[in-house]
């Protein structure tokens, strides 16, 4: 009993000392709460803020990211485009704001495929600025060429042979551009978009250089306005249009 | 008597033991400093990490314009000769005094050739400003004679061209390559 008595003593005393001695809880006076609550809004407010500030950059950093590889891959595709080609045709120059009368375009004579150093219709292809030029909804676009996987080479000979006749002179014709892309078989790929405007400078001076084209676009993607300048000159033998020669 | 004295000291001695104990118990100032100073040490610790992040971003797209400037110049020096054929009068370059590059008409007249990217002068003869995100500085240095290791040949037939750009932030990138002389089939 005796036992009994002095270990239930201990046991007050330790529940004692735990409440701080003083055998009561003490709980926030309303004061208290409200200044606290106050204090904890006002750390909520100023992370929200911080994370939300930290949000944006991201959202900014990976919009310009996104952009920049757009611009990048731009690049690579008229690159990849041009520098396998045999010759480059008419040129028309265009303007960077998108404001000239005639948009940016090129033809191209892609490759001999008979080897005959005539230019015919199906080697033709053509680079060119259109859509809503001058605005971001302007467009570049490459035509080429596609007869159907089924022909025989009789039947695209042919068909490169029926009117109207492109004559391997056509290639350098400034008309030409507007034509071909309405013709028959001349299929369209979207190469690079949200463009301004596109300007293109062909640069075959001299005998000894190769054709190269000097290009400048000018980007607006998500009111993100880029100017990007490059240059590709061709890497395959070049050879001109034997009437050319 | 004495019982009633005795019971009036005990609760004076008890309110004063609750009047201690009721005393509430703050932060010292050295633990308020302390815990002021391992926050600011977690912010700041937290804002060089986002700092540093932003700034690879930054860092990363100047790189990207970087190379595509030292490539349009690299594939424009690409498209011309090592040299003229025989007849053909060789026109200065850089180093002679000529500073407009659609005069120039060998690789070599490109060495020492520097632009800024505020007034980039295009094929056309416009102007083009590429300074949206800086400015950067492009330099061209050939090298002729720049046979590699294990190739023989004339030396005179191996030009090595690098186009170094300068970036913001004090970086720079360099583009090189080796260029031999081609026939061109005509």
């Amino acid at each position: 009993m005796r036992i009994m008595e002095t270990t239930a003593g201990q046991l007050h005393s330790v529940i004692i000392r735990r409440n701080g001695g003083r055998g009561c809880r003490c709980a926030f006076t309303l004061m208290e709460l409200i200044m606290g609550m106050i204090v904890t809004g006002l750390v909520m407010a100023a992370i929200a803020a911080l994370l939300s500030a930290v949000a944006m950059g991201w959202d900014q950093s990976g919009k310009s990211q996104t952009n920049s590889v757009y611009r990048v891959q731009t690049h690579a595709r008229i690159q990849r485009i041009l520098k396998g080609v045999k010759q480059l045709g008419a040129v028309r120059p265009g303007s960077v704001n998108g404001t000239a009368i005639l948009p940016a375009g090129v033809m191209i004579w892609k490759s001999d495929d008979n080897g005959d150093n005539k230019v015919q219709f199906s080697e033709l292809a053509l680079l060119v600025h259109e859509g809503a030029v001058g605005t971001a909804d302007g467009y570049l676009s490459f035509y080429e060429v596609a007869y159907p996987s089924s022909w025989s080479q009789q039947q695209r000979t042919a068909a490169d042979n029926a009117p109207p006749v492109v004559t391997q002179d056509d290639v350098y014709k400034d008309s030409s551009i507007d034509t071909f892309r309405t013709m028959a078989y001349v299929r369209k790929q979207l190469v690079a978009s949200n463009l301004v405007g596109v300007v293109f400078t062909r640069t075959d001076g001299a005998d000894i250089s190769r054709p190269s084209l000097d290009y400048v676009l000018k980007f607006n993607k998500d009111d993100d306005v880029r100017v990007e300048y490059g240059t590709t000159s061709l890497r395959t033998p070049t050879t001109l249009p034997a009437s050319q020669r | 008597m004495a019982r009633s004295t005795a019971l009036t000291n005990l609760r004076q001695q008890r309110a004063g033991k609750l009047r201690r104990a009721g005393r509430r118990a703050g932060y010292t100032l050295a633990e308020s400093l302390i815990a002021s100073v391992v926050l600011a040490i977690a912010i700041v610790a937290i804002s060089g990490t986002l700092a540093a992040s932003y700034q690879q971003n930054a860092i990363r797209d100047n790189t990207t314009t970087a190379l595509t400037l030292a490539q349009q110049l690299m594939e424009e020096i690409a498209a011309k000769p090592i040299s003229l054929p025989s007849g053909q009068t060789n026109k200065p370059g850089w180093q002679q005094g000529q500073t407009d590059r659609r005069h120039y008409d060998t690789i070599d007249d490109y060495n020492g050739y520097a632009d800024f990217s505020s007034a980039i002068q295009a094929a056309d003869g416009s102007t083009v400003n590429l300074s949206d995100d800086g400015s950067y500085q492009r330099s061209v240095k050939v090298q002729s004679g720049a046979v590699p290791a294990g190739l023989t040949g004339p030396p005179e037939d191996f030009v090595m061209v690098t186009v170094t750009v300068k970036m913001p932030h004090n970086q720079s990138s360099s583009v090189s390559q080796l260029i031999t002389r081609v026939t061109r089939f005509r």
